[in-house]
């Protein structure tokens, strides 16, 4: 401890040269974590953020849930088989525009009914009634100058809906998400195909009484299959990261490697110490602080950086950093970082302390 | 109990060279008494390195008996670390002074390694020490903005600090110009007879011999001859 701090504080210009590129490797990884995480809820915060654990679906559906259809018949026969929660949801993904204006925007319809578990919390805005046709969009939105009391149309059938209050975190597929109730979703698809039947998306559950629910031609599939299952999300998530991992890996090493530079500067120092009678368990001690400090520091002032970066980034840019991951990042760097300075204590551990002595190589 | 502080009892060491033999030292003894200053002087490759080393606990003999204070060596060289740290002082060619500890933190170090835990005791010497040797006033400052005599001179303070039966000396003068060498070899017979600790010193420098009690000249690994300036 004492020659480890001793040491840092003397050499602090050649140390905090190593300080600033962790600490700028720290946040390009943390960076890269926000990213993978913004993306991942960009296709699936709004099933990520609703209530429900599982999801009833048809089998032939792959498990995505705009692939699948499911009957009332089967809703009312599921609402026998379980003393769970659940209500039916549509999803679907549409355009619209907003009313005298041309440019048509990206939307996913989330039909819900407004009194069950699905209906997120309206941030801002009015209730949300499902009587007329109204609609309750993402934050997002906010971003295209679209208002409470405007009306936006729905692209294919024409139907005017009125933006009643706007929610947060309703993001599917990279899309935007507009909450509306199952009449209006009904209207939309009548007005589309007028011998339209009503039929549901999926079944969403609240609770974990799934055992007796048995469907012909559907299944129970829990939220994390739904979420993975959407298209494109485990892609883009296995390449993000993988990127993430190697950068912690690639980081430490190059630790690693200063520290192996630094140590075998440092080979007579280490050798005299032994021979004035220094342990190798203290010659030990010594390298693993100045290791814990230099990544530890690192890690602790890359963490704060990035958090603070990632308050001030425009709200359309897919991130979002959380403490868990950002934490079990940092802790994994750390670890690593001592692994690789093992190879410079191997080096330290190998030196004779005769070599003090002269005439002796 | 002896009355010797080091006593190395026909030690010889054997190189193995291919099929060749080579003999760096040949039976060679040595006795040295608290408060005697001995130097080794001798030509290049004459064995007088070795046989500090072998003295110091760095090298192990290849026959003979080494015993400093009251403690004979042995093969485990885990003793040995433990030997260097509480029996033997050295004073390197070069000072070896760790270039981010200050005056005062290269002889705390010793503390450190000799674990002592009295503070103030150790303390008290440290300043001792560092007053015989001039050395007080520049407790504060780091190894770079001293001269290569007081950088030696830190270097003997440093190997007086575990109080050591033994200091052993490997050419502390090959990189001193004449005057200030000899102020060094001053220093440590200074510190020797106050202490009353016995010392050894590994030289080629043949004008500082009058500042010793003994000399043993080596040569082909056999001490040649034994002077005494007593």
């Amino acid at each position: 401890m004492f020659l480890a701090i001793k040491d840092l504080k003397y050499n602090k210009a050649r140390y905090s040269l190593i300080v600033s590129m962790l600490i700028l490797l720290t946040f390009m990884v943390l960076f890269l974590s926000g990213l993978a995480n913004g993306l991942s809820l960009a296709t699936s915060a709004s099933i990520k953020n609703a209530r429900a654990n599982h999801y009833i679906i048809s089998d032939d559906a792959d498990s995505i849930i705009t692939r699948s259809t499911v009957t009332k018949e089967q809703f009312q026969e599921v609402k026998g088989m379980t003393s769970s929660e659940v209500t039916p949801i549509n999803l679907m993904r549409m355009s619209m525009y907003e009313k005298d204006k041309q440019e048509k925007l990206d939307v996913t319809y989330l039909a819900v009914d407004a009194e069950s578990f699905m209906m997120p919390p309206i941030i801002d805005g009015s209730e949300f009634s499902g009587d007329e046709n109204s609609i309750l969009l993402n934050r997002s939105f906010l971003e295209e100058e679209i208002s409470i009391g405007d009306t936006v149309v729905d692209s294919a059938s024409g139907i005017e809906m009125k933006v009643t209050g706007f929610v947060k975190d309703q993001m599917y597929g990279h899309s935007a998400v507009g909450i509306i109730s199952l009449n209006t979703l009904k209207d939309i698809r009548t007005k589309i195909n007028k011998n339209d039947e009503v039929k549901y998306n999926a079944i969403a559950i609240k609770g974990q009484d799934i055992d007796n629910i048995e469907l012909t031609n559907a299944e129970v599939i829990s939220k994390d299959d739904v979420i993975n299952n959407i298209p494109g999300h485990s892609q883009e998530q296995m390449s993000i990261n993988m990127i993430l991992w190697v950068l912690v890996i690639v980081s430490a090493a190059i630790l690693g490697v200063f520290f192996y530079i630094i140590t075998t500067q440092k080979l007579t120092e280490f050798g005299v110490m032994k021979a004035l009678g220094m342990e190798m368990k203290t010659l030990s001690a010594t390298i693993i602080t100045q290791v814990l400090i230099l990544a530890g520091g690192s890690m602790l002032v890359g963490n704060v950086l990035t958090f603070a970066i990632s308050s001030i980034l425009p709200s359309s840019m897919p991130f979002s950093l959380q403490c868990g991951p950002a934490g079990i990042i940092s802790l994994a760097f750390v670890i690593i970082s001592i692994v690789v300075s093992l190879v410079s204590l191997r080096k330290v551990a190998k030196i004779d302390p005769l070599m003090a002595i002269g005439g002796h190589e | 109990m002896t009355s010797y502080a080091l006593q190395l009892n026909n030690i010889s060491k054997v190189y193995q060279d291919g099929d060749n033999e080579n003999t760096v030292l040949d039976k060679v003894s040595l006795k040295v008494k608290p408060g005697e200053f001995v130097a080794i002087v001798g030509p290049s490759g004459s064995g007088k390195s070795t046989m500090l080393s072998i003295a110091g606990a760095l090298l192990s003999s290849t026959e003979g008996e080494v015993i400093i204070g009251d403690t004979s060596l042995d093969n485990n060289k885990k003793n040995w670390i433990r030997v260097r740290k509480e029996k033997i002082g050295f004073i390197f060619q070069s000072h070896q002074l760790i270039p981010y500890l200050n005056i005062g933190d290269q002889l705390n170090l010793i503390a450190k390694i000799s674990k002592n835990k009295d503070k103030k005791e150790f303390e008290a010497y440290a300043d001792e020490l560092l007053n015989d040797l001039g050395l007080l006033d520049s407790k504060t400052k780091y190894p770079n903005k001293l001269s290569g005599g007081e950088k030696q001179r830190v270097a003997i303070a440093r190997a007086f600090m575990n109080k050591p039966d033994v200091i052993l000396a490997d050419e502390p003068t090959a990189s001193l110009d004449g005057p200030r060498g000899r102020q060094v070899v001053e220093m440590i017979r200074k510190v020797v007879k106050k202490q009353n600790r016995a010392a050894i010193m590994v030289t080629h420098d043949e004008r500082i011999l009058d500042l010793v009690d003994v000399i043993y000249r080596i040569e082909n690994g056999k001490i040649h001859d034994v002077k005494s300036n007593m």
